[in-house]
């Protein structure tokens, strides 16, 4: 496994990924593509340009009144879980 | 007579012309034939629908109008899979909500439609339930990545269905299939419940087969929501009642930078011709540039922003709370066996990629540095708006590819311009309708029509004036 | 070799709003698990965060109450991690622009005052909570989103009495601010500490390690205790601190190491891009400096040089805020400041001590301690009579009024009545009059029992006294 391999398996672990051998090829012509895309903006002078994080700069001023609260039953809470003991999601045990 | 617009239905329900019941009876015979035929839904809710059709008076436009919304709406007690196996048997507790609006005005949701995989893509061929077939062509695709929904208006199955629009999800479609595709000002339309791709690029958005009824579902959904920090407080206005074809003196700039690019030559005359229309309906129309090697860099731009927001929204989908959980001895496991089993091939490599980019070591270098891009990109564009009202292009620069051909990813200029810039309207959240504007080889072609933020009425009354000179209002195909 | 320590603490602290930081869900505590979420808690897809007007609110009045610089534009961004009590996969935070730079907090070590530099303050929101048992965890989602403020100093505490003074102080900040219970036993107050030794006088840092799970600020004491220790003795082998992160193990009372920084995760932080930059508004962010109730330094100030309280005493009053309270308003009905203290510092406390109570937990009110006071300040009450009301004002809540009235208490004090019976008492003790004539002093602690016994013990000693004495010396003339 070239370095490269071993940074994408790493990364696809960090991303909670398993990236088993056959997928590797393809995650590696991606990743070329990706970093030709990468290349491409390095070729774009952004000296004193801020990033943009929204599409247009503007501000809000609202805020959430505290008192209107809002709960859903324990129910549909749980609704779509798999695994579920004392009206808890059940896990494998976690070691913090 | 599954065909109408929800004008036309409206009347004709209002009217007692013909019997709501009945018309829902043959509309789900359609709905059995289309299926097979495009492969559109995820989820076919009949009951859901006839339960509706109960409530209904008729009293407003949108009483009792079937509709469609793509599977990444999230909708109470109906399955919504995002057409991903993640969220397979996923049923939600809550209505996105737009779906809320307009179940007020009492819509009938015939279906939640297939879509690429979390809407990450432009072909629909990611779905779970495989591709979504063209009713112009079925050896074609619909496009994506709100294929199901684009398919399913322009087969006349339902007057209206929504899609959610990220860099040209709905207009790319809405192009292929010979529909108006419309995504209006990030910021106009809540999207809480939104099952999202990239945050600050997503906008919800419909497909009608005319433009005024495009006017009333946007109107039925716009305006502030207080689950939705970034939706607007601006008013909403009446957009059919403003609605207006009289578009003299509305300066247009055709954006040649893009449409320079088009290298099949029966849809540059379709755009010449469309150029010479505008003129001809009073508008002031003009050649505009952008420099080329910022428009080279749209797709680079688009593809770390997205797949980077994307990566950290689904990071939400762990198989711990819901979804498709796989068993695993730790919790890191089950994590990672869950999301390994439960996204496509694609869809992996693309979130790998997007933590790629907001790794802090590269954030600045990828993720950043597209972000500081996106600023120039928009400023350019904003320019553009300074002195035009409307900015014109072509749709795209071919008619739906075969399912066998269509790719997502492809790097020659023609590509990385013509089949990009409609994420422009992405970039500065600005409001972009795609109309139908002709045929080539008997595929439906389109063209864009966007305007400055919050100006829907403006994009909206020129798309209007257009769609009446020319002859494309209300089609659909349908066979089989 | 000298060493000297470079201690840096970061402070969570969870907010007793209604509602969470980010959705409407309630805040509670001790509800039954899983009843108070909705689907932005549970990290439900397409959910969207909405910041809580409340949560700012309160972390504002901790910035003003802390010194500190406010960010009138809120910023957020997402802190991006998988862990399974991280339901959204990310925690929405304020990495960037902080809402407050630049504070400080005094504090007092063996009455040498120290400045506490502060960083910063965030807002946040908590995870969800996890129950461990052998072979599996159980996951509760009620804590999941309530509202969390971060606060971190510069690394410029020196040693571990420094950092618990700070965090008894910044532990005062919460509840004198209303914002928080602040109990870190039950974790609505977390401290992680950041430190490193280094010789005395070098102007580099050394290497640095974070202890984490310290759920006592004695404990957060004997863990940088432990901690700089275990570094010095590394150092002077000639080996190297690792920079790891440790949890203070409380059996051993030692730190241990829970992961290597290797293990260190990125958490990519980057704008929210689902909350809009918020602008403040101005006049409400001043208006809240201006209603910022009283810090506990300032309302020691006022109780010694407006209520005349020694100095010593005042500190004691403010160190506890439900105390402090307690005396505010007792003083509103009754103004004397150093019995009402007295009474707080000495038999309240002590009753609470016994029993393991909070004062709220007791049926004592302001009300009814001040009027106790005022009787005993007006002669109706002896001091010794008054332990027996406050007993009973403690375990039956009864206006003292009553309870004076029900036991029969009443002092005499009227001096027609005394002088009746203290001339009684004298007419039936010629020998004792005689006594104090030959100028025996006992001879008057005998007349006072007797006259205590006829009046069952009711007669004003103070009163009962004088007369005596007047009549005595009356008689003996």
């Amino acid at each position: 496994m070239n370095d490269i391999e071993k940074m994408l398996k790493q990364l696809g672990r960090k991303t909670m990924f398993d990236v088993s051998d056959e997928e590797m090829p393809a995650l590696i012509e991606e990743y070329n593509v990706f970093m030709s895309h990468v290349q491409a903006l390095e070729a774009i002078d952004t000296t004193d340009v801020e990033p943009l994080a929204f599409p247009y700069e503007i501000e809000t001023t609202y805020l959430r009144d505290d008192d209107e609260t809002y709960v859903i039953s324990r129910e549909d809470a749980l609704k779509n879980a798999k695994n579920i003991q004392d009206n808890q999601i059940k896990v494998p045990k976690v070691v913090g | 007579m599954i065909q109408y617009s929800i004008e036309e239905l409206h009347q004709l329900f209002a009217s007692k012309a013909i019997d709501p019941k009945a018309y829902y009876d043959e509309l789900f015979e359609e709905v059995e034939l289309q299926q097979k035929r495009l492969n559109a839904f995820v989820t076919i809710t009949k009951e859901k629908a006839y339960a509706d059709l109960k409530e209904a008076h008729f009293e407003n436009l949108l009483n009792g109008i079937p509709y469609v919304l793509k599977d990444n709406y999230n909708t109470k007690g109906i399955k919504t899979t995002a057409s991903s196996r993640m969220l397979e048997d996923y049923v939600p507790v809550y209505n996105a909500h737009v779906v809320d609006l307009l179940s007020k005005q009492g819509v009938c949701l015939v279906g939640k439609a297939s879509m690429d995989e979390l809407a990450m893509g432009g072909t629909n061929k990611s779905a779970l339930t495989g591709p979504v077939y063209n009713p112009w062509d079925t050896s074609r695709i619909a496009g994506g990545s709100s294929g199901g929904s684009a398919a399913l208006v322009a087969s006349g199955v339902v007057p209206f269905a929504l899609g959610s629009d990220t860099g040209d999800s709905i207009r790319k479609p809405a192009g292929f299939c010979g529909i108006v595709g419309f995504k209006p000002t990030w910021g106009r339309i809540s999207r809480y419940g939104v099952i999202p791709y990239a945050s600050s690029l997503d906008t919800v958005g419909a497909f009608t087969r005319n433009v005024r009824d495009m006017a009333i579902v946007t109107e039925a959904m716009a305006g502030r929501d207080n689950r939705d920090m970034t939706s607007s407080f601006k008013e909403v206005p009446h957009y059919l009642e403003n609605l207006t074809d009289d578009i003299k003196g509305l300066k247009i700039a055709v954006l040649t930078s893009v449409s320079d690019e088009i290298r099949n030559p029966e849809i540059k005359a379709n755009f010449e011709s469309i150029v010479e229309t505008l003129k001809n309906l009073g508008a002031i129309v003009e050649n505009v540039t952008m420099p080329t090697q910022l428009m080279r860099t749209l797709l680079p731009t688009y593809t770390i922003i997205a797949n980077s927001e994307a990566t950290s929204n689904h990071s939400c989908l762990d198989g711990i709370k819901y979804g498709n959980r796989q068993p695993g001895k730790t919790t890191d496991d089950v994590m990672i066996n869950s999301r390994t089993h439960g996204f496509g091939d694609h869809i992996k490599r693309r979130f790998i990629l997007g933590n790629l980019a907001l790794a802090t070591e590269n954030q600045e270098r990828m993720f950043r540095k597209a972000q500081r891009v996106r600023r120039l990109i928009v400023e350019e564009l904003n320019k553009i708006y300074q002195d035009y009202d409307i900015i014109l292009t072509p749709n795209g620069g071919s008619i739906a590819p075969k399912v066998d051909e269509a790719y997502d990813d492809r790097l020659s200029d023609e590509y990385l311009i013509l089949e990009n810039h409609l994420s422009l309207a992405n970039f500065a959240g600005t409001p972009s309708l795609s109309l139908p504007s002709g045929f080539v080889d008997g595929m439906p072609i389109a063209v864009n029509l966007s305007g400055r933020i919050f100006e829907e009425q403006t994009v909206l009354n020129c798309a209007y004036a257009l769609e009446n000179a020319l002859n494309f209002k209300n089609q659909y195909k349908r066979e089989g | 070799m000298n060493f000297e320590q470079v201690i840096g603490l970061e402070v969570h602290c969870e907010l007793k709003t209604h509602s969470k930081m980010f959705s409407a869900a309630p805040v509670t505590f001790g509800e039954d698990v899983n009843t108070m979420v909705n689907e932005v808690d549970l990290g439900m897809t397409g959910t969207m965060p909405v910041l809580n007007k409340r949560g700012v609110e309160f972390a504002i009045r901790v910035c003003h109450a802390l010194h500190m610089e406010i960010d009138e534009l809120l910023c957020f961004d997402r802190k991006n991690y998988y862990y399974s009590d991280l339901p959204k996969g990310f925690q929405i935070t304020q990495d960037k622009r902080p809402i407050g730079r630049n504070g400080y907090l005094d504090i007092e070590v063996d009455g040498e005052v120290t400045r506490v530099e502060i960083e910063r303050l965030h807002m946040e929101e908590d995870t969800a909570k996890q129950f461990h048992f052998d072979d599996y965890s159980l996951i509760d989602y009620n804590r999941a989103g309530i509202p969390l403020i971060e606060i971190v100093t510069r690394p410029n505490i020196g040693n571990g009495a420094q950092a618990a003074a700070y965090l008894e102080k910044l532990r005062q900040v919460f509840l004198y601010t209303d914002v928080s219970d602040a109990k870190m036993e039950e974790g609505s107050m977390r401290c992680d500490v950041n430190i490193s030794i280094r010789p005395f006088g070098s102007e580099e840092f050394g290497i640095r390690t974070e202890i984490k799970n310290l759920n006592s600020i004695s404990n957060v004491q004997k863990a940088i205790e432990f901690e700089a220790m275990r570094q010095e003795k590394v150092l002077i082998q000639g080996g190297e601190v690792k920079q790891e992160t440790r949890r203070f193990d409380e059996d051993s009372k030692e730190t241990v190491v829970m992961r290597a920084k290797g293990d260190a995760v990125d958490y990519k932080y980057y704008t929210e891009p689902n909350i809009l930059p918020i602008r403040l508004d101005h006049q409400w962010v001043m208006q809240i400096k201006d209603e910022l109730p009283m810090m506990a330094d300032e309302r020691a100030k006022l109780y010694i040089e407006k209520h005349g309280l020694p100095q010593t005493d005042a500190n004691i009053l403010v160190a506890s805020k439900d105390i402090s309270d307690f005396y505010e308003e007792t003083i509103q009905t009754c103004q004397e400041y150093k019995l009402v203290c007295n009474w707080l510092l000495g038999e309240v406390q002590a009753y609470l001590n016994k029993e393991n109570l909070t004062i709220q937990q007791t049926k004592l009110t302001p009300a009814y301690l001040g009027k106790m006071i005022s009787f005993i300040q007006d002669g109706t009450i002896s001091s010794k009579q008054a332990k027996k009301v406050f007993e009973c004002l403690m375990s039956e809540g009864k206006d003292p009024e009553v309870i004076i009235e029900e036991k029969g208490m009443k002092q005499i004090s009227d001096p027609t009545t005394l002088t009746n019976i203290i001339n009684e008492v004298l007419d039936a003790n010629e020998q004792s009059i005689q006594d104090y004539a030959a100028g025996k002093d006992r001879a008057v602690g005998f007349l006072v029992g007797q006259i205590m016994k006829k009046t069952g013990g009711q007669a004003n000693p103070k009163v009962t006294n004088q007369i005596l004495i007047q009549l005595l010396k009356a008689r003996v003339q």
